[in-house]
């Protein structure tokens, strides 16, 4: 190489790629965007490091990568190298943030989740809580919709409800509605049952109804109690608490 | 800073990302013959009444037609899975795969419902794409190896496709995500039950099976109310309705064990040590890592057992931390000329 070439020198190949071509020789950083620009995958990179002012950066990255690449940058076969290691890095720090964020935010918002999962006591009767959403028709008459037939189903449509309707638990990873207050939460079930009233109704499951009741079951020791939360009506579209 | 550097990137043959990606491709294969069909449900629910999770939000696609996106993407899954599983266009299909995986469980999570058994094996994927070696032991690896071979450059096959030592940080990223996961349920368990949990009393109630009653509706969720609540709190309902519970069926099992307090406070601090203690598990030696794990593989399967949930995807994770060379090693005496492939490699 040094007899064919012998404006090169042994210190100069050792510090810096060269490229001999049509009697230019190029080094460094013009070498590699010489190459880049003449090869069909790296060309738009190659173009972009012929922009002005490229030099200005592209010639200290050369030089730092090329000072380095026998101590910083050296890997033995299989090791990562630093690039390797800081996207690495990255998308550590980005799963492990990702699974946390659930727990310090305390939500449910898949993928990210407190697990929650059977951590609740319940009460010393064991008692358990329910939603039930009744139609009234004309003459006061009700009976019992299934929360699915707005067309999802119940397990997923009175979680949803419960997320409208909101927990007295502030931090609740479901319901937590932090200042709530009467007319928030009129408004939060009014949106809701309009959404579950068209749906419902456009699958024929409506057919008679005035109002949609909505109640809360408490069952324990084999007794059932209701409350009236409150009632929306199909004409007005809105959603009223009932008077306590 | 050096020994961080040490725990995620040393390296290691001791690991084989190769084999793993064939077992939790084959997972989810499994997986998606449940859960794919069922998506078919989703195109038709209301899309007024659909509340797009994180993932959903994060891919930009929230806006988008459930219906169209199910159409076009479940196809897709099918062959990105049996490809990751062969490892045909490997580090393409995991990636395809783990995207097309997010968004369809994100689907699936959007109408309020959190399912936390996906959580996990979604996020491994993710991590699989990009690990170093997750590319050994596939179709991938053997054309490589004919193409050189042809050149007359080419390696003993078993050591070409078992690949080069490589860092151990998937593992390890694998493992730590398991850790944040049950330790955060621990905690829960800790915060919301306290001494409730501690004593068997919260567990007993569960494994029972009295919340699973159809007369409440839907019988695996019912809501619980915190009768302490201040009452200008109390403008919905006089009990104060606080929590969405899961519920689970009473088992045979889950009921002679619910028999006895004892054994349900027992397993009640079983389980917060398992959950909150996995971390030990970067400090353990290699035997008693597998104790943990098939601990832990068998408290996930009496939990399936007793409750009839399927955290199966978790237990599958534990495999990335087996020494997969080691069982090639052992080949040995089955297949001649496996071990000492891979030793020379």
């Amino acid at each position: 190489m040094l007899r064919d070439h012998p404006h090169l020198t042994a210190e100069g190949l050792d510090r810096e790629i060269y490229l001999v071509s049509g009697g230019r020789t190029l080094a460094g950083f013009d070498a590699v965007r010489h190459l880049a620009a003449r090869l069909p995958l790296l060309s738009p990179l190659g173009l972009l490091m012929y922009l002005p002012g490229a030099v200005l950066l592209g010639r200290p990255a050369y030089r730092w990568v090329a000072d380095h690449r026998r101590t910083v940058l050296a890997c033995r076969i299989g090791e990562p190298t630093i690039v390797h290691k800081a996207l690495a890095s990255l998308l550590i720090v980005a799963v492990l943030a990702a699974a946390a964020a659930g727990s310090v935010f305390r939500t449910e918002d898949w993928p990210l989740t407190c697990v929650p999962m059977f951590a609740t006591p319940v009460e010393p009767d064991g008692a358990r809580y329910s939603f039930r959403i009744r139609a009234v028709d004309a003459k006061g008459k009700s009976k019992e919709l299934p929360s699915s037939a707005c067309g999802v189903p119940e397990l997923r449509l009175k979680r949803l409800l419960f997320r409208a309707y909101g927990s007295v638990s502030e931090d609740d990873p479901y319901g937590g509605r932090p200042g709530d207050t009467p007319a928030a939460f009129e408004a939060r079930m009014t949106a809701f049952f309009r959404a579950w009233a068209d749906a419902a109704r456009g699958r024929g499951n409506l057919a008679g109804a005035r109002r949609l009741r909505l109640e809360v079951v408490r069952e324990a020791g084999g007794r059932s109690e209701r409350h009236r939360v409150g009632t929306y009506d199909l004409g007005t579209r809105e959603f009223r608490r009932e008077p306590r | 800073m050096t020994a961080l550097s040490r725990f995620w990137f040393a390296t290691s043959r001791r690991y084989s990302m190769g084999i793993f990606r064939i077992i939790l491709g084959a997972w989810f294969l499994l997986d998606f013959a449940g859960f794919l069909p069922a998506l078919d449900e989703i195109a038709r629910r209301p899309a007024a009444l659909m509340s797009p999770c994180a993932g959903l939000r994060w891919s930009g696609l929230s806006q988008a037609d459930p219906a169209a996106l199910v159409a076009l993407l479940r196809p897709a899954a099918w062959v990105l899975a049996a490809a990751a599983t062969l490892g045909a266009g490997t580090r393409f299909a995991l990636l395809a795969l783990a995207l097309v995986n997010a968004i369809l469980r994100s689907l699936h999570n959007s109408w309020g419902y959190v399912g936390h058994a996906s959580i996990l094996p979604a996020f491994t994927l993710f991590i699989l794409a990009f690990s170093p070696g997750a590319a050994d032991w596939s179709l991938d690896a053997l054309l490589g190896w004919l193409a050189a071979r042809l050149r007359g450059a080419a390696r003993p096959l078993l050591d070409r496709l078992a690949g080069r030592p490589a860092a151990v940080w998937p593992v390890h990223l694998v493992l730590m995500l398991v850790a944040v996961v049950y330790f955060a349920a621990g905690c829960e368990k800790i915060r919301e039950g306290g001494r409730s949990w501690l004593d068997g009393r919260t567990l007993q109630w569960y494994l029972e099976g009295r919340a699973h009653s159809k007369r409440l509706g839907d019988s695996t969720q019912f809501f619980s109310a915190r009768r302490d609540t201040p009452t200008d709190r109390l403008f919905r309902d006089p009990w104060g309705l606080d929590k969405v519970c899961n519920s689970a069926p009473a088992t045979a099992t889950g009921k002679r064990v619910a028999g006895s307090r004892a054994l349900c406070a027992v397993l009640s601090w079983a389980t917060l040590f398992l959950e909150c203690g996995f971390f030990l598990v970067f400090f353990l030696p290699r035997r008693l890592q597998y104790v943990l794990f098939l601990l832990l593989a068998a408290f996930h399967g009496g939990i399936g057992h007793m409750m009839r949930i399927d955290f199966g995807g978790y237990v599958v994770l534990y495999l990335c931390a087996v020494d997969w060379n080691a069982v090639v090693r052992a080949l040995d005496s089955f297949l001649p000329g496996v071990g000492r492939a891979r030793e020379s490699s």
